[in-house]
């Protein structure tokens, strides 16, 4: 892993704790999981973290982007981000 | 011709159009035969473990076919349905199956609570997923049960469903109502929306709030179809469902239009929609007129307005007098009076402003175990809705405000008192208030103001805190120390004065 996404996967995982799990607990959260099937975000979550990704790594979610497969975990976050930064 | 229930109406349907397509869950259909087989298992094991007429059941499932197959199945012992938010936490599970004194629970996630806190219910309970706890059945044991054809012959006085509400003190109130109320309420919808076996609504609301629930009979009480989608978190794979399944009518609040407009191809690409319902809270007509201007032109958008207490619908607005009444609520349904009055209860001439009250066959029976709030709601057959407004000179409602300080976050009806009754048992804490701050997608968002020592620990103490007792929807999402709050002489929150 590149050393910029070793920084959006720390920036990402500590945004998410800190405003919906809080806690800075890393084991807390699993890459892997769903935020909306573990609840840890609802619609109004997702669309925060959209604003999110907006102010923070200037990346523009599109409408027809906003998917579960681009938004709906870290891991699913970091490969959405890498194909819009590539 | 409809039947006296809903159950009633079931049955009849399921004979009539058993082919026809009821449900409608990503690829899987459900037709109405094969519903009324699966609600027929189930009832026959909710006769097994008990189950009596007037028992209350507490459905706290998701949408789902599992939820309408559970929710038919308690009509068919004659239970009670209690359908709660399946995002609570558990303790406020807990408390509302102990008001309700519900006698079995359906839950899906069992991350609700632990075994020990499951244990401690002492109820019937059945979850969908695979669980090996002690006592707890697995749902696929309610739908293998050898199923048997006795409905229960509930009339219009059987009482039929409790809907928990924020109510406007602290604690929820379960609105009890009963076939009679359902069935009214439904049928004035029908006749409004104009609804036939051929639509088919997709549906994005929470069945267990009054405005899905009313949405799921009314196309089940045509013989319509309901078409399950996703989170609201994803608009565009709401508007593309709603093309590949040829939806017919769209039912949300106006977040969800709100939605639709800003993150979704939908202002390019409408989808042919037959109608579209809005209620939940008042729209603003700039929103109101930009989702007209980005809709197919012969797509009507009804404007609705309603209370739990009223079953679900008081008033809509005729889509051709969308122009002309912009800002209306509309006028009440076939057999809703509604009448504007002041605070001794005289009524008003159109014009005036004062409190809105409604009365009729669709009016709840009162407050579950709760004879003191439901003597301050019916008063000789009228419910006060605590909503202001006045009638134009040709009957039209307009809204201007409530009597209370309930907040709507979404489709979400909050009372800040239950807010700060969690925020309070901090000991950092001295007091709190909570108000609805202006959103733009959201119509408000909670901030709470809190009176205590200001600092990081103690915020993600608060954080933490309100994430243990309150559901997602319910947390501030802002927070403002203060040294002291805004009171009355006699020691009441002015809460405007936090507004501005």
């Amino acid at each position: 892993m590149t050393n910029v996404a070793t920084n959006n996967e720390q920036l990402l995982r500590d945004f998410i704790l800190e405003n919906y799990l809080f806690t800075d607990d890393q084991s807390k959260l699993n890459n892997a999981d769903s935020f909306l099937d573990t609840g840890i975000l609802d619609s109004m979550g997702i669309l925060e973290l959209i604003y999110f990704l907006d102010e923070e790594l200037s990346i523009k979610v599109e409408p027809n982007e906003m998917i579960p497969t681009n938004l709906d975990s870290i891991n699913n976050l970091l490969a959405f981000i890498e194909k819009k930064q590539a | 011709m409809y039947q006296s229930t809903l159950p009633g109406q079931f049955l009849s349907i399921s004979e009539s159009q058993a082919d026809s397509i009821a449900l409608q869950s990503n690829a899987e259909q459900v037709s109405y035969g094969d519903l009324k087989r699966r609600v027929d298992k189930v009832g026959s094991y909710f006769k097994q473990i008990g189950i009596e007429p007037g028992d209350r059941v507490a459905l706290v499932i998701d949408n789902s076919v599992d939820y309408v197959t559970a929710f038919y199945a308690i009509w068919k012992v004659g239970g009670i349905v209690v359908s709660l938010n399946p995002q609570a936490k558990f303790h406020e599970i807990e408390k509302l199956i102990q008001q309700c004194e519900a006698k079995c629970l359906l839950i899906d996630k069992l991350n609700h609570a632990n075994t020990e806190q499951l244990n401690q219910l002492s109820i019937n309970m059945i979850t969908l997923n695979q669980c090996d706890i002690n006592g707890v059945a697995n749902w696929s044991t309610a739908l293998e049960c050898e199923a048997d054809n006795n409905w229960y012959s509930a009339t219009e006085d059987t009482l039929a469903q409790i809907i928990y509400t924020s109510g406007t003190t602290g604690n929820p109130k379960g609105v009890l109502l009963s076939h009679g109320n359902l069935m009214c309420n439904v049928k004035d919808i029908i006749e409004y929306l104009e609804l036939t076996r051929e639509d088919s609504v997709l549906n994005v609301l929470p069945f267990h709030y009054c405005y899905g629930n009313s949405v799921l009979h009314t196309h089940f009480s045509v013989g319509g179809k309901v078409i399950l989608a996703g989170s609201m978190a994803f608009p565009q794979e709401i508007v593309n469902t709603m093309r590949e399944y040829k939806a017919t009518g769209f039912s949300g609040v106006p977040s969800t239009f709100s939605l639709f407009l800003a993150r979704s191809d939908w202002p390019q690409d409408p989808p042919p929609l037959r109608y579209m319902t809005q209620a939940g809270g008042p729209m603003g007509k700039e929103l109101t007129q930009k989702l007209l201007q980005s809709s197919q032109p012969d797509t009507k958008l009804y404007v609705m307005y309603g209370q739990t207490e009223a079953c679900a619908r008081i008033s809509w607005l005729p889509p051709h007098k969308l122009d002309e009444k912009l800002g209306s609520a509309g006028i009440s349904l076939t057999h809703v009076d509604l009448e504007i009055r002041d605070e001794n209860a005289q009524a008003l001439p159109n014009g005036q402003k004062g409190e809105v009250y409604v009365k009729g066959p669709s009016i709840m029976q009162g407050y579950w175990n709760n004879a003191e709030a439901s003597e301050q709601v019916l008063l000789n057959g009228w419910l006060k809705t605590g909503d202001l407004g006045y009638l134009d000179d040709e009957g039209y409602l307009y809204l201007v405000g409530r009597n209370s300080d309930m907040i709507k976050v979404g489709a979400h009806r909050i009372n800040p008192l239950e807010l700060e009754e969690v925020i309070n048992k901090l000991g950092f804490v001295q007091e709190s208030a909570v108000i609805g701050i202006e959103d733009e997608i959201l119509g408000q968002k909670l901030r709470a103001f809190i009176v205590g020592e200001e600092s990081r620990e103690n915020l993600l103490a608060l954080k933490k805190h309100c994430n243990e007792y309150l559901p997602t929807h319910k947390i501030p999402r802002e927070i403002q120390w203060a040294e002291q709050l805004p009171k009355t002489a006699s020691g009441k929150i002015k809460r405007y004065l936090l507004k501005s």
